[in-house]
């Protein structure tokens, strides 16, 4: 599996969005989204779903980056409501509008904001530097003490992201990634390597700089960026 | 296949006019569209076009390839330079232009072809980003820059120098870097820039030569829309 990045979603105002599962008759489970609700990334809104709908799934399509639903039954339909503010979650989702009964599983109509899905792993991630984030100080019989233990704090974590792409349309979908997380919820966002394990990691670097370096001069060449990071 | 650099220009109130002479019909100032901005010689060219048929009809042509910049016409004409900076950018000499066979066929200095086409052409996205409170960060302006090398031979470098001197004056570059004269962008990535020179960034040392006779110049400019 190619890693891939995902932007943040932080709910605007309280909504709910009601999935609906048909087999033989409607079972409609509703899931509330409070004010300031916060999730890393696209998969822990899914997850989040998951654990909230019996028998649901989710996931998104690596190659699209559209979000696939599935239920228990033979038909889906979901509402979101409006009274507080649904429309950014749904948007946020990739649909413009309740979904319809439809035949599960279900392929939502466009593909959810801020998803940079690559066609080739990085070549490289790995940690740079990790500083601890407590204050010490030397003592008088040469030992040392430190304002907070070790437990109370995670430090920091630099991390060299370097990402390659296959094609010019790949550069202008990860420009369009970073477009949409700094115009819509910002950073931090979330990088998934081949391990899985999601990474919530914002740029180290102000200003941030997308340098597209050609592997080779040929026209077709593979390109590469790399991205400084603060794990957090 | 080598690669354009041109300054571009910009009518201002110093460079809007000329006075042409027409089939011995008298002098007339042909007007320039003022502060109409071209970002290459083609552009001014078509520009000088225009002006010459709202006064005389269509009895001129224009044209430019590269560095060389032609008017044309059915009759005989002279062209006197009234401003001196439109001499300039276009290659003219002293107070004005004869025509031979109909032609007047000038060489901007504002202008070079290179022999060999720019290398290591990378763009870069800027991002300029604010944290807040709640939101995490998000952008208050993005910018395109772009950094390439410029390979020149040694006969080449007067004519590079002067085009980068009127760069580093602060006047947009337009950098074409094959034969494409669509605009840059991700879906024509070998497309035709414009921006403003990064006069930091320039050196006359000649960093890198594989031959000698080579001279390899690392310049960065800021796109410009």
């Amino acid at each position: 599996m190619a890693g891939y990045l995902q932007g943040r979603f932080v709910k605007s105002g309280v909504c709910s969005a009601t999935f609906s599962s048909y087999a033989g008759s409607w079972t409609n489970t509703a899931v509330a989204f409070s004010d300031g609700a916060s999730f890393a990334s696209t998969d822990e809104i899914l997850s989040t779903l998951a654990a909230a709908l019996s028998g649901w799934s989710f996931a998104v399509d690596k190659e699209s980056g559209k979000i696939v639903a599935s239920s228990p039954g033979t038909q889906l339909k979901i509402a979101f409501s409006t009274s507080g503010d649904g429309d950014d979650l749904r948007d946020f989702l990739g649909e413009a509008g309740d979904v319809s009964p439809t035949a599960t599983p279900y392929t939502f109509t466009s593909a959810h904001e801020a998803g940079f899905y690559p066609e080739r792993t990085a070549t490289q991630f790995r940690r740079t530097s990790t500083a601890q984030l407590r204050a010490a100080r030397l003592l008088g019989d040469k030992t040392g003490e430190t304002q907070f233990g070790p437990e109370s704090d995670t430090g920091q974590t630099q991390i060299e992201l370097e990402i390659l792409t296959s094609t010019t349309a790949e550069n202008a979908a990860l420009e369009t990634f970073f477009d949409e997380v700094y115009a819509a919820q910002g950073e931090p966002f979330s990088y998934t390597h081949t391990d899985e394990l999601a990474h919530s990691v914002i740029c180290a670097d102000s200003p941030n700089v997308l340098e597209w370096r050609r592997l080779s001069p040929k026209l077709n060449s593979y390109w590469q960026v790399s991205l400084s990071l603060w794990s957090i | 296949m080598g690669s354009t650099l041109s300054v571009s220009c910009r009518f201002t109130p110093d460079r809007d006019r000329f006075t042409c002479n027409y089939n011995s019909t008298g002098d007339r100032v042909i007007r320039l569209t003022a502060f109409t901005f071209c970002a290459d010689l083609p552009a001014v060219a078509e520009q000088v076009r225009i002006a010459l048929a709202a006064e005389y009809g269509a009895h001129f042509t224009t044209g430019a390839s590269g560095a060389s910049f032609t008017i044309e016409s059915d009759q005989d004409f002279t062209i006197t330079w009234t401003h001196n900076a439109l001499r300039d950018y276009l290659g003219g000499t002293g107070a004005g232009e004869s025509s031979t066979a109909r032609v007047v066929s000038l060489t901007s200095p504002a202008v070079i072809v290179t022999s060999t086409a720019i290398q290591q052409a990378t763009p870069s996205t800027v991002y300029v980003t604010k944290t807040l409170e709640r939101r995490g960060s998000v952008f208050l302006a993005k910018a395109y820059q772009f950094k390439f090398t410029v390979r020149a031979l040694a006969s080449e470098m007067p004519t590079l120098r002067g085009v980068l001197g009127e760069a580093l004056k602060g006047i947009p570059l337009t950098v074409r870097q094959t034969t494409d004269s669509g605009a840059w962008s991700w879906a024509n990535p070998d497309g035709q820039f414009t921006g403003i020179l990064k006069s930091g960034n320039y050196s006359e040392s000649w960093q890198a030569a594989p031959v000698q006779l080579l001279a390899d110049i690392p310049l960065e400019v800021d796109l410009i829309e």
